[in-house]
C-alpha cells in the first residue's frame, strides 16, 4: 500500500512535466554538424587573416569570406529557428556564435590588416571555447529513438 | 593588492575611486568564485586589461576580447539550460517508461 500511495504522485509529476514546455528540444544531428561546419569557418578566418601567414590583408578577400560565411550563419539560425519547437535554445546557440564571426569580421575590415598573434593567442581560444559549449548543448539533449 | 589594481594605481588619476573600487571588487570576487566560468572571467579580465596598459593589444582588441567573452558565458549559460531540461525529461520519462513498461503490474 505504503509503495502504492509514493508512487502516484511521481507518476502524476511525471506526467505533468512531459506535457510542459520544461523540456528542450531533441538532439538534431544536423544542428550538430552545423556548429562544427561553423567552427571551421570561424576558425580559418582565423587562418588566414592572422600574421605569421603567407598572405596579405586584402579588403575583396576578407569582404568576400565575411559574406559567404554570413550565408552559411544564417541557413544555420533558420535550420535552428525551424527545428527549435520546444524553446529558443538551438537559435540563441547559433546566434550567439553568429554575432561573434560578425564580430570579428568588422575589426578586421576596421584595422585592414592582419590580426596580431599575441591578439588572435588570446580571441581564438575564446571563440574555440564558445563553440564547445555549443556543441556540447547539442550533445546533451534527449535523443529521441 | 591584484594586478590590475596595480596598474590602475600606477596609470590612473583619470580612473574615478568609485568606479575602481567597484571594478576591483567585482574582479576579486569573481575570481575567488568556485563556479569555473566566473573565475576564468575574472582571471581574464584582468590579464587583458594589463596587456592593454601595457601595450600589447589595442583598445579595439580589448573591446573585441571582452565581447567575445561574454559571448563564451552566453553560451554557457545557454548550454547549462539545455542540460538542465534534457537531465529532468531523462529522469521523467525515465520513470514513466519503467512504471509502464515493468512496474503497472504490481502498482494496479
Amino acid at each position: 500500500m505504503n509503495s502504492i500511495t509514493s508512487t502516484i504522485p511521481l507518476i502524476i509529476l511525471s506526467l505533468a512535466l512531459s506535457g510542459c514546455a520544461l523540456f528542450t528540444s531533441p538532439y538534431d544531428v544536423t544542428r550538430h554538424e552545423n556548429f562544427t561546419k561553423l567552427k571551421a569557418v570561424h576558425m580559418k578566418f582565423f587562418d588566414d587573416w592572422t600574421v605569421g601567414t603567407d598572405k596579405t590583408w586584402n579588403l575583396e578577400s576578407v569582404t568576400s569570406y565575411c559574406d559567404n560565411g554570413d550565408l552559411q550563419y544564417r541557413e544555420a539560425f533558420e535550420y535552428a529557428k525551424s527545428t527549435d519547437k520546444s524553446d529558443s535554445t538551438g537559435e540563441r546557440a547559433v546566434k550567439i556564435l553568429w554575432e561573434s564571426f560578425t564580430s570579428n569580421c568588422a575589426l578586421s575590415l576596421k584595422k585592414e590588416k592582419l590580426f596580431s598573434k599575441v591578439f588572435m593567442q588570446e580571441l581564438r581560444p575564446e571563440i574555440e571555447k564558445n563553440y564547445n559549449y555549443a556543441i556540447a548543448g547539442e550533445l546533451a539533449r534527449v535523443t529521441k529513438k | 593588492m591584484t594586478v590590475l589594481s596595480e596598474i590602475i594605481d600606477a596609470t590612473g588619476s583619470d580612473v574615478k575611486q568609485q568606479l575602481k573600487t567597484e571594478l576591483l571588487d567585482l574582479i576579486q570576487g569573481a575570481k575567488s568564485e568556485s563556479t569555473e566560468v566566473i573565475k576564468e572571467t575574472g582571471e581574464k579580465i584582468e590579464k587583458w586589461v594589463k596587456m592593454k596598459v601595457e601595450g600589447d593589444i589595442d583598445a579595439d582588441e580589448l573591446q573585441e576580447l571582452l565581447n567575445s567573452r561574454k559571448a563564451t558565458v552566453q553560451q554557457f549559460l545557454n548550454t547549462q539550460e539545455i542540460t538542465a531540461k534534457a537531465r529532468m525529461e531523462k529522469i521523467s520519462v525515465g520513470l514513466i517508461d519503467l512504471i509502464v513498461d515493468k512496474a503497472m503490474g504490481v502498482i494496479v
